[in-house]
């Protein structure tokens, strides 16, 4: 009886262990990805509106050639931007087109952050099931609630 | 104290248990691949300086260079760089530089290089890892194999803890009437004791006289606690066994001592030993000393060596070793034992040695040293109060021990007459006293008393490590 508990017990340890724990360091990983996208595109559209609103139709800036050295780039036409779509392509849209491009990523990648929550908070809610039902087998009293 | 086990074998396993061993080669394995990591960053950082060293010499050659230039991480724009031949370089903590291409390829190669001092380091480090690793992998195997360590520390002293013992399971011959009368008999246990003593001493006694008969001529004696000057001269006259020359060797004392061998025969005492307890009170009180004084140290260390030489299981060496937790000596007796007052004397003795000693090796005279206070601290306990008195200790016999195992052939000295040798050939060589923690507690018990002997000694030039060998 004992040793049938504590087989259970030890496999219940280490499905948490080994199959809901990396699960959710994935999931949080995923998800700070997407939010770094959102950061990413909340920034162009900021600097798109910026554009717009000093009529900049020409731009000088400092390119990274890597290792922080810096050279001067100059842009004759600011009014055509290319904007990263996924899976490498890039698209070339006028100021209008990349903000309505980026407004409808911007709903969808927070769409997947609502996502990745969800899922983060599923295997935390697996993860302490589980660990009540380890409780339950030991016959420990209840954990306090918080 | 202890047996004079010489070494210790302690299985590997126990030192590092396998478990432990491979737990450590684990880790050492896991700072490995993280040192691996490392490497591989510091690799890459390399591989992108070459390159961009490579970018950067390549850009001046045209005047611009048609790019996209990033805005942001997700958008860019057609562009094209320009003033090819000016760079803006992070120099560290927030500093930029403009320069040209050439002086930005100075700085890549010095950056390069610093990398590469990395790379090696983080390599070198590896490495030792690596060793390490292997290290903790060979004990676990050793371990788990049942490897054992055998350790032995190295003695530069001949063992003088086994001399002592010897010294102390020497019969002896002393006054029995004496010591009876000085302990208070305080239970019929006690009483017991003291009647084996007496009982034990007489036989001693005989034993005594028989070996007188032999000592006419040269003497010797392994029962009957022979006891030989023992110095560490080494000219070769001076050497002579102890089996032959114990009479002839007093021919090279100084006068005085011919007259005290002489006055002891005279005094018609039996024990051949009382000649050099003579001479040795005698030395002691060369200084020019009363009579009186040098009786009554006389008489004390004599009474002090006769206990030592006694077997381990004769009743006064026993009387030692009860339990004397919370013992307190009666009104109006007197606050040292016994054995205090001999090791008072002691001290005294001890400051002549180290004199005499002062040009002789250093080690023959510490290991004495360890004797002496062997002795003093094995009689601290006893309960023979009364023999402090002087007036108590009409006989008593001094015998310092000495044995140095690596010397078979024991050398008298005239400049070190003070040092007895107990030769015992056909004596038990193992220690039979090994009452070690009455020891210890007789050091508690008489602090002062350890002090003045410590004293006595730290005129020797290094005798306090010694000591504290000598107590553990």
């Amino acid at each position: 009886m004992d040793t049938i508990k504590q087989e259970k017990v030890r496999r219940f340890e280490e499905f948490v262990d080994r199959r809901l724990k990396p699960d959710l360091v994935h999931a949080i990983a995923q998800r700070d990805k997407v939010f770094e996208q959102q950061k990413v595109f909340s920034d162009l559209r900021s600097n798109i509106e910026n554009l717009e609103k000093n009529s900049v139709t020409n731009l000088r800036t400092l390119v990274n050639l890597g290792s922080e050295v810096y050279m001067q780039a100059d842009v004759p036409d600011t009014m055509h931007i290319c904007v990263d779509v996924g899976l490498g392509f890039h698209v070339e849209f006028t100021w209008s087109e990349a903000l309505n491009y980026i407004s409808a990523r911007e709903e969808k990648l927070a769409r997947q952050i609502e996502e990745y929550t969800r899922l983060i908070a599923s295997i935390k809610a697996q993860i302490k099931m589980v660990c009540e039902g380890i409780r339950e087998l030991l016959q420990l009293p209840a954990a306090p609630a918080y | 104290m202890e047996q004079p086990i010489k070494g210790t074998v302690t299985s590997l396993s126990s030192l590092f248990p396998v478990e432990e061993a491979q737990k450590a080669s684990k880790r050492v394995e896991e700072t490995l691949s993280e040192r691996h990591k490392q490497l591989n960053q510091l690799q890459d950082f390399t591989a992108d300086n070459n390159y961009l060293i490579n970018l950067v010499q390549q850009l001046p050659d045209q005047l611009h260079h048609d790019i996209m230039v990033p805005f942001g991480k997700a958008a860019f724009f057609p562009g094209r760089l320009i003033h090819t031949n000016e760079f803006l370089v992070l120099l560290g903590e927030g500093h930029y530089a403009e320069r040209t291409a050439k002086q930005t390829i100075e700085i890549l190669s010095r950056r390069g290089k610093a990398l590469e001092v990395q790379v090696e380091s983080v390599k070198a480090l590896m490495q030792d890892l690596k060793a390490e690793a292997s290290f903790f992998d060979a004990t676990a195997s050793e371990a788990a194999e049942g490897l054992v360590e055998i350790r032995e520390d190295y003695v530069e002293e001949p063992s003088p803890k086994k001399a002592s013992t010897i010294g102390i399971v020497k019969p002896e011959l002393p006054i029995s009437s004496e010591a009876e009368d000085v302990p208070r008999v305080e239970d019929d246990e006690y009483a017991r004791i003291l009647s084996r003593m007496a009982e034990l001493e007489k036989e001693e006694e005989e034993a005594e006289i028989a070996n007188r008969e032999e000592l006419g001529g040269a003497g010797s004696d392994v029962s009957s606690g022979h006891v030989i000057l023992e110095g560490e001269m080494k000219s070769s006259e001076l050497k002579e066994k102890c089996e032959s020359s114990r009479f002839q060797s007093t021919e090279k004392f100084p006068d005085h001592w011919h007259v005290e061998s002489s006055k002891a025969t005279s005094k018609g005492k039996p024990c051949p030993k009382k000649k050099w307890n003579s001479q040795l009170s005698l030395f002691l009180s060369s200084g020019g000393d009363a009579d009186a004084e040098m009786d009554m140290r006389e008489a004390r260390l004599r009474w002090f060596g006769h206990v030592l030489r006694r077997d381990t299981n004769a009743p006064v060496r026993k009387c030692e070793r009860l339990a004397m937790d919370g013992f307190r000596r009666g009104r109006g007796r007197l606050k040292k034992y016994w054995g205090g007052c001999a090791i008072t004397t002691y001290s005294h003795l001890l400051a002549t040695i180290s004199y005499c000693f002062k040009f002789l090796t250093g080690s023959d005279f510490f290991s004495v040293v360890l004797v002496l206070n062997r002795g003093s601290l094995g009689n601290n306990r006893s309960t023979y109060q009364g023999n402090c008195l002087p007036e108590n200790l009409a006989y008593g016999k001094f015998n310092l021990t000495e044995n140095a195992p690596t010397e078979p052939q024991v050398k008298e000295d005239v400049q070190a007459p003070v040092i007895a040798e107990n030769k015992a050939a056909g004596r038990p060589i193992e220690p039979r006293f090994d009452s070690s923690k009455a020891f210890t507690g007789s050091i508690i018990e008489h602090t002062i008393d350890v002090n003045s002997r410590e004293q006595s000694v730290s005129r020797n030039s290094k005798p306090v490590s010694r000591f504290k060998m000598q107590r553990k």
